[in-house]
This record gives structure tokens, sequence and C-alpha cells, in this order.
């Protein structure tokens, strides 16, 4: 029986009781302030009673002195009256200095009360002197003491601490604000800095709480009161920016307080399945193709978007840094044009500019050209006049602006800044209308982090950047004559998303529809059109297809045409990927997409295909002979050389390739060694392993399961039969458990299990090792270590690096299983891709039954994409040849789905 | 219930702590702890005698908490305790049949 004091157990009694009477309340619909309000006067009641309690239990009179010399004093969101279910209560314990030896056995027993009772608090004692000290020192205990409320005790001394608080900290403001808001753009930085994020905190990241929270400091800082009313009235917040911050303020917290009811404790991450059920429960209905967790996360969208808008213009008024750079500009700002002032702050545009910017689509756009032109910000009050008329602007823009509107795609300098704020102003809606309906467009899956246009915008941004990069991708960037076709094939290469169709083909139609609108020439209009239909062409090729193959350079770049196209597609694959999410373009897929860069601006470059190839691999072959040394005109050495697969000859460096030939001249019959060697450039390590052909079946899915036993990602793999019988299999894989390279030891122990894995009689399928899965189990299975089955069951390892991958890890749709053969792409191997959700000892499944169907495996790449994989195999059958029989491609089909399928049973 | 124990690396304390903190987890013990592995403490290239075993320093943390948020809190251990290097350390994790709270009595997850 637990031994708390009567008192106490009312009042845990009593917590419990409002609470489940808040949550009905809720449920039948309280709006999200009005129930804040409420949970806060509850806590108040709970609060009132023990403090009461805990005054009466004082000794003799001491509870009178008390009364005049203590006051309990709310702050914070408490102070606020802004309280989540599940929020913390900020208390502070203000007293004369007097007081101190009879306020310190209330304040204990106080706070242990509230604990016991079952509130999360946090508390302090302090005189008036110490509170405003410690205010004035730290930023954070400043802005909780801006929401002080009295709770009970002394008003005399409550009013006192508020007065000389307000007297002392406010001379101070330059400095506060300077911190608060270093603060907030640090909190940004890290909870997302940009309203658009696929799983928003709700609290913290742009656009969220946080803001209005800065707003009401920010205002007291300046203007001496937190209250938005207040500040309205004073004429420092205008009639609409209220009416927007307090729906936006309603909105969020509504949405809040269903989260900490539904969780049952403080959760402030709105995570995909959050999103999904919230919809649900908040009744969005589906409309014109739209589903109702896509409507409910544009709304959020709205809000956060003109929260953030409204409360940087605020903080960028209210801090006089500023407005001595708006005053500079206003009067002595250097003349752009007629009506543009530019200066400290930017580009402003004077009284009689913002007249012709209302509504006037062509003077905007030529304001953003100039900017661009110029290199400088337009200041954030000349996009709200923007912003507030642009209802008023014209469906179809005139010729004049499209003018502009290219002019300001072809400069670099601040295309992406300057694309943000014409988004964000509802005026790129104008150029391109396709944006609207992308605009907070979630994509489910676990790959992608912002919604289609943010990643759109965010796609040009980066590839604008380039200008100054001194890498192969900056050089192709600062080739391209025509950078508007680039950069406007970027800004709408993923707009056709959410419709049914194929994204590629709805998007190819919706470049033509904007190349009329924006009267681009003809052959831009053909360029543009190519871009955004086959955006994904160079990526495909680049990833899922063996780009040592010589046939499929040449029909790249015949289907290319032209050098310019190639630094195109070039740029515009290596941005689109950037553009997915941090972490997602790599050392690996630099290198391989730089590689087919390369390769394919060689075949355009010169003559006659058949030629360059020969002549080509007559050169590495020298080059190889070279490396070779005392070795160079022996007759085992010439044969293998002349013996060697074309595809391994031009992908290999010479010197490595006169590494693996020695490997091979010193390999004893019947047996097999590895070799491992660590790739700085791509942080991968490539095993290299010798065989002869009739020692073993089925090598490739023997060394397979014996990388992923070792818990190895394996990203490529290569199997190459040479002259004599011998077999050189090239595996590139990823160590996760080692950042940078592995030590000795560690290639070592590998080596030695792939030779086992080969050498070894018996068909012992290998042993997994259990994994922990940061982040798994949520939603289904609680389980916590992935049971490791000896079969099929092991993990790939995903203590990831990086906040990006420990994103809420809820697989939203699982993928269709999808396997596709194609007999078109190479003249050798028929081509397997496989489509798949991810999960534990996939590829060697995958791999084994390969061998069961008689199939020889080639080349695979592995692509992991989030939670999905696509799995690419060059395979033939016994003879060598491509399975062209459709039955038979048909069977490969139909076993691997099932291999696959009920293994997530 | 579930009683986490994690040997970690005796500088990154105070990382594990805030994150843990973060995630609301509302108590923990420390201790400091010499120990060693497979690698017997020899985490540079070792001269000396083969057999000869090292005590490394570490802190050993303990925490307890209800077993949905099992999972959640380890994430939160393995994120913020991790080098890569050798030495990064160890995670335990029990069930627990009883928490009692001294001084009221609670018990169960309102002791915790």
């Amino acid at each position: 029986m637990p031994l708390l004091r009567p008192s106490v157990s009312a009042a845990k009694q009593r917590l419990a009781e409002r609470y489940a009477e808040l949550r009905r309340r809720h449920e039948a619909g309280c709006p999200g302030v009005g129930l804040c309000a409420l949970t806060s006067d509850m806590r108040d009641e709970i609060l009132l009673e023990l403090f009461q309690a805990a005054l009466e239990n004082l000794a003799g009179t001491a509870a009178d002195q008390l009364r005049s010399q203590v006051a309990l004093v709310a702050h914070g969101g408490y102070g606020r009256r802004d309280l989540a279910p599940h929020s913390d209560v900020d208390l502070m314990i203000l007293h004369a200095p007097a007081a101190h030896d009879l306020v310190v056995p209330l304040a204990e027993r106080l706070v242990r009360d509230v604990f016991d009772a079952g509130m999360h608090l946090g508390h302090s004692v302090r005189t008036q002197e110490q509170a405003i000290v410690l205010a004035c020192k730290d930023p954070v205990i400043a802005t909780s003491l801006i929401e002080s409320r009295l709770l009970a005790g002394s008003d005399e001394l409550f009013s006192q601490f508020v007065r000389t608080f307000r007297y002392r900290v406010r001379r101070q403001s330059p400095r506060l604000m300077s911190a608060i808001a270093q603060a907030r753009l640090g909190e940004q930085a890290r909870y997302g800095e940009t309203v658009y994020l696929l799983e928003p905190n709700i609290k913290r990241s742009r656009g969220a709480l946080r803001e209005l929270h800065l707003l009401r400091w920010i205002g007291f800082a300046r203007y001496g009161t937190p209250e938005p009313r207040q500040l309205r009235s004073i004429k420092v917040l205008s009639d609409e920016d209220l009416e927007s911050l307090e729906r936006g303020h309603e909105f969020l917290l509504r949405v809040r307080n269903e989260m900490h009811f539904h969780a049952g404790k403080p959760a402030d991450t709105i995570d995909r399945a959050e999103q999904v059920r919230i919809a649900q429960r908040f009744g969005y209905r589906p409309h014109a193709g739209i589903s109702p967790v896509e409507r409910f996360m544009q709304e959020y969208f709205r809000h956060t978007n003109r929260l953030s808008h409204i409360v940087n213009r605020f903080v960028a008024a209210a801090r006089s840094r500023d407005r001595l750079k708006r005053l500079i500009t206003t009067v002595f700002g250097h003349r752009i044009e007629q009506d543009l002032r530019a200066g400290p702050v930017g580009i402003l545009a004077t009284p009689r500019g913002l007249e012709q910017l209302r509504g006037d689509l062509t003077a905007i756009i030529r304001m953003a050209d100039l900017a661009n032109l110029y290199d400088k910000p337009i200041a954030p009050e000349t996009w709200e006049v923007v912003r507030r008329e642009a209802s008023r602007l014209p469906e179809h823009p005139p010729p004049e602006a499209c003018r502009h509107f290219l002019s300001l795609l072809s400069r670099p300098a601040r295309l992406g800044t300057l694309l943000f704020d014409l988004r964000d102003s509802g005026v790129l809606g104008r150029f391109v209308p396709a944006l609207a309906h992308a605009q907070g467009l979630l994509q489910f899956n676990q790959y992608h982090k912002y919604t289609v246009d943010e990643h759109c915008l965010r796609a040009v941004d980066w590839a604008a950047r380039l200008l100054l990069d001194m890498g192969p991708l900056g050089h192709a960037y600062r080739r391209i004559g025509q950078k508007h076709v680039l950069h406007l094939a970027l800004l709408i290469h993923d707009l056709g998303k959410g419709f049914a169709e194929d994204h590629s083909k709805v998007g190819w139609r919706i470049a033509r529809q904007t190349a009329v609108r924006l009267g681009l020439a003809r052959r831009d209009r053909e360029t543009l059109e190519f871009l955004v239909h086959r955006h994904l062409l160079m990526n495909h090729l680049a990833f899922r297809r063996d780009t040592g193959d010589e046939q499929l350079l040449l029909r790249f770049a015949r289907r290319l045409g032209s050098p310019e196209m190639l630094h195109m597609l070039f740029v515009l694959t290596a941005a689109d990927l950037a553009a997915v999410g941090p972490g997602v373009w790599d050392g690996w897929k630099a290198l391989i997409l730089t590689d087919l860069y390369h390769r394919t601006a060689e075949y355009l470059a010169g003559d006659a295909p058949a030629t360059t190839i020969d002549r080509q691999l007559r050169h590495r072959r020298q080059l190889v002979r070279g490396e070779l040394g005392p070795q160079k005109d022996h007759p085992w050495f010439l044969r293998q050389l002349d013996a060697l697969p074309p595809a391994y000859l031009t992908t290999s460096e010479p010197d490595h390739v006169a590494t693996d030939l020695r490997l091979l001249y010193d390999l004893a019959p019947g047996k097999t060694t590895a070799e491992g060697h660590y790739l700085p450039e791509t942080e991968t390590v490539r095993f290299t392993i010798a065989t002869h052909e009739e020692s073993t079946p089925g090598v490739f899915h023997k060394l397979t399961g014996a990388l992923t036993s070792q818990g190895l990602e394996i990203r490529s793999a290569e199997i190459n039969t040479l002259a004599d019988g011998l077999v050189l299999d090239r595996f590139w894989v990823h160590d996760p458990d080692y950042d940078g390279q592995p030590p000795p030891e560690r290639i070592a122990q590998v080596n030695a299990a792939l030779v086992q894995s080969l050498d070894a009689p018996g068909g012992q399928p290998p042993s997994f090792p259990r994994r922990w899965r940061v982040g798994a189990g949520k939603g289904d299975s609680p389980h916590l270590c992935e049971a490791g089955a000896p079969t099929l069951r092991g993990s790939r390892p995903k203590v990831g690096r990086g906040p990006f991958r420990q994103m809420g890890t809820v697989p939203f749709s699982p993928t269709k299983t999808r396997v596709s053969a194609d007999n078109s792409t190479s003249d050798q191997c028929t081509i397997l891709d496989v489509f798949t959700q991810d999960r534990p000892g996939l590829l060697y499944a995958i791999t084994r039954t390969l061998f069961e169907l008689g199939l020889s495996v080639w080349r695979a790449k592995i692509g992991t994409y989030g939670e999905q994989v696509v799995d690419v195999f060059y395979v033939t059958d016994q003879q060598g040849r491509k399975v062209e029989d459709p039955s038979r491609l048909n069977e490969i089909r139909r076993r691997l789905i099932e291999v696959i399928e009920p293994a997530e049973a | 219930m579930k009683k986490i124990e994690a040997i970690i690396r005796h500088f990154k304390i105070e990382d594990v702590k805030n994150a843990l903190a973060e995630q609301h987890v509302q108590g923990m013990t420390i201790t400091e702890v010499r120990g060693f592995g497979r690698q017997k403490g020899h985490t540079e290239i070792y001269r000396g005698t083969e057999y000869e075993v090292d005590l490394v320093p570490k802190i050993k943390l303990e925490v307890v908490v209800a077993a949905e948020d099992c999972q959640r809190v380890v994430d939160t251990i393995i994120q913020s305790a991790r080098t890569g290097q050798v030495g990064d350390g160890k995670i335990f994790v029990s069930d627990l049949s009883e928490t009692i709270r001294i001084r009221t009595g609670e018990c169960g997850k309102d002791a915790i």
C-alpha cells in the first residue's frame, strides 16, 4: 500500500479524472487553444490545493508570515496557458529575501507532493534579484520568465517582480534578441531547416509552434508585450498577420493535443503513421485524386509556411540592426531601374515601385531577374506585398514576363533562393501551374525527405551551386550553354508524381505544356521534353546496368546525340539524387555516375565506334603489360590478357589488373584465394576471389552468402571467366561496422570466410548473425532482436550514419515485389530486375534461387533506396546464352517471387 | 519492465545522458567500472605478452524502462555512445520482475 498523503492521493485521483474529461472533450471536437487553456486550469486547480495543504502544514505562524512573502509563479508554456496534455509544468517559487528559511521547507514539501501526484515539474526557488540576474545571463531563462503568471501568494511581490524584470531585461534587448534568434536558428537546423519535411516536429521544426513563441519573446524584448493582440494594437503586427497567426496556432495545438492523447506521453514528431491516423480522425476526405493524408499535410504546410514567413518578417523588422540597414537602403541605396533600390538589406521597392508590383506579374519577375543579375536578396516586406496581391495576378503570363523568367533561370547566382521566394509568394505557379498540384505533396516512401515541390526546388538550388565546384560536375555544369533549359528541367522533373500514370510520362506532357506557355524555342523545347521524360535514364544505366558494356554506352551516346545533352543529363541526375535527402548522394554514386559520364563522353567525341572500342582495348592491354614488369612477355600472361572480358579491362586500373593476373598465376589447381582492398573514394572494400571453374558449381550465391553472413552490404558484383577455366570474381561491399578503413584482421576474416564457402564441401546454407535493428519494432512486431533462424534470416545492419537514417521507419506501403526481364539491353545476357522490400537474407535467397534455376550470374548491382531494394542480375542459361523462351522467363519470375514473398510471413 | 545496462566509454556519458533526457527517461544510475572484452583491453599495437589482460576504465549506466520503450531507449544509447572504434562497449537487456519506490511504496511503472 503506497504511503502517500491523503491530499496527494486525492490530487492524483483528480488528475486522472480531469485527464479523462479533457480527452473526452478533445474527442468531441474541442478546439486546440481552448483545450490547452482547460489543461492549464486543471493543473492550476491541483497545484493550488497542494500549495494550500503545504502552507497549512507549516508550524505555527509561519503560514501567515509567508502569505505576503511568497508567490507561486507559473512560467514558460504553463505561464502561456499553452499546455499539451503531457507537457511539463514550470513553476517558480518567488520569495522575499527575508523569508528564505521559511520558504525552504514549504518548497520541499510542495515539490515532493507535486511529483508524487504524478505531474512533471520543472521548478526553482528564487528571490526577485536572483531571478533577474539569471535571466540577464541566460536567454533560455529570460524567455521562460517572459511568460510569467501568478498562481497563488502575494500579488504585490509578483507585480514588483514583473515591473523590475521588464525594466532590467528590456534594457538589454538588442543582445537578448540576438541570442534568442541565434538559438532559434540552431534549433531549426537540428529539427528541419525547411517547412516541407515529410516528418516534421510540431514544436521545433521550421514554421512550427516555436515560431509563435519566438514572436512573443521578440515582441516583449522590443515592444514590451508578448501578446499578439496587443502587438496589433500598437500596429507592429497587421490584422491579416494576426488572423493567420491565430488560425495557425489553433490548428497546431489541436494536432498536438491529438498526438499527446494518442501516445499517452509527450509526442511531437508527426511521423508517417501518425499523419494517416490524424487525417482519418479529423475527418479529411479524398478530393480530386488527393488522399486524406495528403490534404491534411497540405493544410499543415500552408499554416507552417505562413507562420514561418510572418515571424521572419516580424523579427527582421524588430531588430534595430536591420532597421538601420533598411534606413540606409531607403535613403542612400543605389537606384536600380525606376523604383527599386539596392542597399545593405537587399533590394527594396520604393513606394511607387510597390504600387507597380501589385498584381503586375511582369514587374515582379523583372525585379527577381534583376536581383539575380545584381546578386542581391529581395527584402521580405517587398515579397509580402507581392504575396498579398498574388490572387490578382493574371492566369497566363504575358510574353515579356516569360522572357524575364527565362532570363532569371539562365543565371545561377541567386536562383535557388529566388525560386523559393517565388514559390512561397504564389508567383511561381503562374509560370508553372503544375506546381500547384505538387505543393506540399508527400512522397510515401522511406527514401525521400522532402515534398515533391521542395525536392524539385532543392535540386535547382544544388545544381546552381555547382558553378563554383571544382570537380567533374562543376566542369560539366560550366560547359552547359543553355543553363535555363537545365534549370527548368530540374524545376519540373518530378511534377508528374501523384498521378496514376507513370510520372515520367506525365512529366513529359507537363514539359511540353510549360515550354509552350513560356514560349521556348523549338530546340530548347525538345531538349526540355527529353530531359524530363528521360530524367531517370542515366540514373538507371549507371546504377542498374553494366557500365562496362560497350554496346550500352554506344546506344546511350547515340540517344543523347550531343555532348551538351550529356552534360545536362549528368548534372540533372546528380542534382536529383542530392535533393532527395542528406546522405543519399555519396562517394560511391558519384564515382559510378562520373565514370559513366566520362566513358560516354569519349564516344560522343570520338569517331567510328568499332574502332574506338578496339583501339581502347588494345591501349588498355598495353598499359597492363607495362605494369607486369618482367612477366610482360610470358606466354601465360599474354594468353590471359587476350581473354580478359572487355568490360573488366576497361573498368579497372591497369595496376589492379596486373595484380589480379599475378594472383591467378599463383593459384594452385583446385584452390581458391581471396583478397580485399579498401577504396577510400567510395568507402567500399573490393574483394577479389580467384578460383577454377570446375572446382565448385554455384560460385556466386556461395560468395554472396559468405559476405552477407559477415554482415557486409554488397553494392555490386562481377563474375569474369578467363582463359584456362579460371574465374575471377569481384565484389564491392560496404562494411557498416567501420567508419573508414576496416582493420587488416577484419579483411583477413572475410577473406577466410570467402575461401571457406567455396572450398568447404556440402551445401550448408550460411548462418546470418543477429543484428539489433535500430528503429525496428514500430507498429507490428514488438520483437527486439531479429530472430536468427539459420537459413534465410540475418540482417543488413542498420546503425546508420546521421539523423536522416533515424527517421520514422514505419514501412509505409510495403513495396509489391516485381521481377522484370530485359533481353534488349545486353547482347550476351538476360537482365533480371528485382524490385522488392528489403529484408534480412534477401540477397542470398535470390542468388540461391537463380542457381537452382540453372542460371549463371555474370554481373550484379544492388541498390538500396530506404526500405526498397532494386537488385539487378545479368544472367545466362547453362549454355551461356540469353533466356528468351517466354514460358521459361515466366517460370523464373514465378519462382523468384515465390521465394521472396513468403519470407515476410 | 526491462532493465538496460550499458557499458560505455567514459567520455561518452554526457552525450548519452543528454540523449536519454530528451527521450524522457526519468532516471539512471552511473557507476565507474573497469573491464575488458575479447581484445583483452589491447586496443592499439601491443608489445607485451599475449596472455596479459588489461583493465580499461569505462562507465556503466543502468536504466529501468517500460517494455514498450525498450527499443527506443536502446536505439538512443547506441546512437549516442557509438564511435565505430573497438571499445564502444555493450548493452545488456534483462526482464525485471519488480520496481519499488522506497519513500512511498509505489510499485511497477509508477515507481520507474
